[in-house]
């Protein structure tokens, strides 16, 4: 057998009727990811919550998370998908969910305890960290179904059409993050470390704006 | 510090968008995942305290 036949980069530049599913799925799985993170956005500033050192600590590894598929979705813009580029995306991905994953088991474990009120708020019964523990585990599992059907949905070759909805994925997840500095920064100010509990934005304490 | 890594997040992203070469990628992608993780690492300070017996 060829070395060259097993490798990704040899499978058929363009598959069946599945072929483009990786794609649709990696503009979900940024998509998704990103929508997570404005969840977490809506509760702190709706309904006003101050997002906890752990709670945004997820929030960066579902970030990464979505940027690892954003590496499927960048290439795909060009027309032009490897499968280096499919496994690169998916991989980093995975790593971040992994990550995320045991951040969120931790956020938790710690409030797992009888008669603990757990931090934050409620979503359909289960605090937004539950919420991130069970959807960072979905994704593991999810991305092994993803890359187990590989061979037959996986196309290397994609039409120039898919170049705007491409862009708005990425624009979406560049446009999240960048209010994510801002946020933070305010709840942060000029120090370098949150506190484990906040209670108020204190960048405008340290600007002398509120005292 | 975190402040810093949203913005080394963003920068990640940008790096994708302008199609930097994939060691420039996967260098800036996989700094970021270490230092979230060192963030984290410095936020867990004790034990769970669960008093489970395994």
């Amino acid at each position: 057998m060829a070395m060259n036949s097993i490798l990704p980069d040899a499978a058929p530049i363009a598959g069946g009727v599945l072929g483009r599913v990786q794609y649709w799925f990696a503009c979900f799985f940024a998509v998704g990811w990103t929508g997570v993170v404005c969840g977490g956005l809506y509760y702190q500033f709706v309904e006003w919550e101050y997002p906890c050192p752990l709670c945004i600590v997820q929030r960066m590894f579902m970030l990464l998370a979505a940027i690892g598929a954003g590496v499927i979705v960048r290439r795909g813009m060009d027309g032009t998908v490897s499968g280096r580029d499919y496994m690169m995306g998916w991989g980093l991905s995975l790593v971040a969910v992994m990550a995320g994953s045991f951040a969120s088991w931790r956020q938790t474990m710690l409030h797992i305890l009888p008669g603990d009120k757990g931090y934050g708020s409620e979503v359909f019964g289960l605090h937004l960290y539950v919420w991130a523990w069970i959807l960072f585990s979905a994704s593991v599992v999810a991305i092994g179904i993803v890359l187990a059907f590989a061979h037959s949905t996986a196309d290397r070759a994609l039409p120039p059409s898919y170049r705007l909805p491409g862009q708005l994925v990425l624009g979406f997840l560049g446009v999240v993050i960048a209010i994510n500095v801002v946020a933070v920064f305010f709840e942060e100010g000029f120090h370098w470390f949150l506190p484990d509990d906040p209670t108020r934005y204190e960048l405008l304490y340290d600007l002398g704006i509120l005292d | 510090m975190d402040t810093l890594i949203f913005g080394g997040i963003l920068a990640t992203l940008l790096a994708v968008y302008r199609q930097a070469s994939r060691t420039v990628v996967l260098g800036a992608w996989f700094v970021m995942l270490v230092a979230v993780i060192l963030l984290m690492a410095h936020h867990i300070t004790s034990s769970l305290a669960l008093d489970l017996s395994y």
